[in-house]
């Protein structure tokens, strides 16, 4: 998963105009993601 | 690559100028003193560096100020907006890309460049308020002079790296903090949970002696295991209602939040009304516009009595013009007897200077209250729009929130009737065991016995669902959903795993940035200081820390000795600032075919001069730059651009 979010550190390095609160949702997004999987796999 | 650049009102310079560049030459800018050089590389500056959001961040912000591109918020943008003018334009057009800027007075961009660049403030050109020559010469009092960290972070993509690092840390820091308070909850739900299970365990050893009873008759033993049943049955209705309870227990919760929040957003609403109340548009529009007439008539007669005072001043001008050569004489052309002197022309002439620069004083006062008024007007319409959409906004909110509470209320009603319906079945289970007791009633010891163990067991069941609500309090929210803690801590941890991962990745990458641009600085650095042959010097480079390292040749004993930045000689500092400032320029914009030298080639002796201006000239035909040199020159009174042969 930490692979998305480093592709997504790499373009906002590399964007000419960069939105940080982009980032944070996308890493928010991963973050819940891995949530998800700990509620189905622990029921 | 040819260039077109027009300005309209911007500093010193009054009215338009256009000026035409050709890349691959350098340029001379001449001009008087104050004759509105440096406003021209302002412009051109802001047009090349203002980025298209109109923000330019902490670090370049700070630059933009001490350049003159753009000033404090406390004040407008005097020094960048001629004074007499509402607004200043700037238009550059190379080929057929055309970029605008229009600025206002108070700071309101009306029109963005496309391609600005704000690095150009940092790296594309060098004055005496320039970062490099501030920093080497301390002039802000709070720079190590050899710390060039900024120039490999801020210039490079390091500084985007480090943004990233900030929010990464910060989370981490977060989630470490919630670990603690999980942890405790994870220890008590353990105890709870312990609790609990000894209880079950005593409950079903109880079980087991009532299984064990034997009794003689069949009738008896059928009525004790119908009693037995019931006994279960009124227990499973009670476990049913801890449950229905425990639900009840965490939606008041969330309706009592809601409340609050409904609360909060009134308040907030009533502040906002009240202070929309205040406000008496039309009162303070006639008020306003009652004072601006009054200033224009003001400052009408004003001009007027200005102008009358401007007809003799120039007709004493003309009257000492023609007396001054011949000093000496008394008679003065514009009386009859010749009695006024040439000295008390010089003193009329000197007192209605004064006088007219008062005139000039008032009106400006009174010109700048006219565009304070106006700007106060329009803060005032700006902010009543913003009440207007914060109470439309919370009155949207309140809406949403009373709905949610409604429907969570409906779903407490549905528990409510639920808890009431298995307490109706639970009597009547209790009912009809009262019912078996009285026919068990002759055997009046068994019936006691059984009754202690009934006791017994309804403590425990009470017991076990005070635990089963301590249990859900142990809950924790995370990610929107009510976890235990175990799970929470598992999730926090794998955050806590990934964040790690990646706070070093992004450290990783920063430094690469750093190393990376702090090696491309040096090299040009260095074949710089081949081609200029600057003998007095041996190293100059950023070092592993990005320090500025410097090794300069001792005249006496003729050896090169590490030489501490902050105690370079004027004309030292200035050398090492040019070549930063190149190199500068090369590592991170090299594609901007701009270089601005304002106001400190006077500042290097004869010979100097001219070697980095021969160095300037190559560089500008090899990398097809345009780079302009400001001069002094007293009789041109407006900037003129020439190419320098």
């Amino acid at each position: 998963m930490n692979e998305e979010l480093k592709k997504e550190i790499e373009n906002f390095a590399g964007a000419k105009k960069s939105n940080i609160n982009k980032f944070e949702k996308e890493l928010d997004k991963v973050l819940s993601k891995i949530a998800e999987e700990v509620y189905n796999n622990e029921g | 690559m040819k260039a077109k650049l027009t300005v309209k009102e911007v500093g010193g310079l009054r009215g338009e100028h256009v000026y035409e560049l050709e890349s691959g030459k350098t340029w001379l800018l001449k001009s008087s003193n104050s004759g509105g050089k440096t406003s021209l590389l302002r412009a051109l500056s802001a047009v090349l560096s203002v980025p298209q959001d109109g923000d330019f961040g902490k670090y370049p912000r700070e630059e933009a100020i001490k350049l003159g591109i753009q000033t404090e918020d406390v004040s407008p943008k005097e020094g960048f907006v001629n004074v007499h003018s509402k607004q200043a334009e700037v238009t550059l057009e190379i080929g057929d890309v055309t970029s605008k800027y229009i600025v206002t007075r108070d700071g309101n961009y009306i029109s963005l460049p496309h391609n600005g660049d704000p690095r150009f403030l940092l790296a594309g050109v060098i004055s005496n308020n320039s970062k490099i020559l501030r920093q080497l010469r301390n002039v802000d009092g709070r720079d190590q002079p050899d710390d060039f960290e900024w120039a490999v972070r801020e210039l490079s993509k390091a500084a985007r790296y480090e943004d990233i690092l900030n929010l990464l840390k910060n989370k981490r820091d977060e989630y470490s903090n919630q670990v603690i308070t999980v942890n405790r909850k994870v220890k008590d739900r353990e105890r709870l949970e312990k609790e609990e299970t000894n209880l079950i365990q005593e409950k079903t050893k109880l079980d087991k002696k009532l299984d064990d009873t034997k009794f003689e008759d069949t009738n008896i033993e059928e009525l004790i295991k119908k009693r037995e049943k019931l006994i279960e049955k009124i227990d499973n209705k009670r476990t049913a209602i801890s449950d229905e309870e425990t639900k009840i227990k965490g939606t008041k919760g969330k309706l009592n939040e809601i409340e609050k929040s409904i609360k909060i957003i009134q308040k907030e609403n009533k502040e906002y009304e009240a202070e929309l109340k205040k406000f008496d548009l039309e009162k303070i529009k006639k008020n306003k516009e009652k004072r601006e007439k009054e200033i224009q008539e003001e400052v009408n007669k004003l001009i007027d009595e200005r102008n009358a005072l401007d007809g003799l001043l120039n007709l004493l001008i003309t009257a000492q013009a023609s007396m001054r050569k011949e000093k000496e004489k008394t008679k003065c052309p514009l009386c009859e007897d010749g009695k006024i002197t040439y000295n008390l022309i010089v003193k009329r002439v000197d007192s209605l200077r004064d006088d007219k620069d008062k005139f000039n004083g008032k009106i400006l006062e009174l010109n700048t209250e006219k565009e304070d008024l106006i700007r106060g007007f329009d803060k005032n319409q700006k902010r009543i729009e913003e009440l207007k959409y914060e109470i439309k906004d919370r009155i949207s909110q309140e809406e949403t929130e009373k709905s949610r509470y409604a429907n969570i209320k409906a779903a407490l009603s549905g528990c409510e009737d639920i808890i009431q319906k298995y307490q109706g079945e639970a009597e009547n289970f209790n009912k009809q065991k009262e019912d078996v007791d009285k026919e068990l009633g002759p055997h009046g010891d068994l019936k006691k016995l059984l009754d202690e163990l009934d006791k017994k067991r309804e403590n425990i069941s009470e017991k076990l669902g005070t635990i089963s609500q301590q249990l859900f309090d142990t809950n924790i929210e995370l990610n929107g959903k009510e976890v235990k803690p175990k799970i929470a801590l598992k999730i926090l941890n794998l955050w806590n795993i990934n964040l790690e991962e990646l706070i070093k990745y992004a450290e990783k990458r920063a430094d690469e940035q750093k190393q990376m641009a702090a090696s491309q600085f040096n090299q040009n650095i260095k074949e710089m200081m081949e081609t200029l042959n600057f003998k007095e010097f041996k190293t100059i480079k950023l070092n592993n820390k990005y320090k500025l390292y410097v090794e300069r040749l001792n005249p006496k004993t003729k050896d090169y000795v590490i030489q501490e930045v902050n105690t370079l000689s004027t004309s030292e500092m200035l050398s090492i600032a040019l070549i930063l400032q190149i190199a500068l320029k090369e590592t991170y914009i090299p594609d901007t075919p701009f270089f601005i030298i304002d106001d400190v080639m006077e500042d290097y002796d004869e010979t100097r001069a001219k070697t980095i201006l021969k160095y300037l000239k190559n560089k500008a035909k090899e990398k097809n730059w345009c780079v302009i040199v400001t001069k002094l020159a007293e009789d041109v009174k407006t900037p003129t651009l020439s190419i320098m042969e």
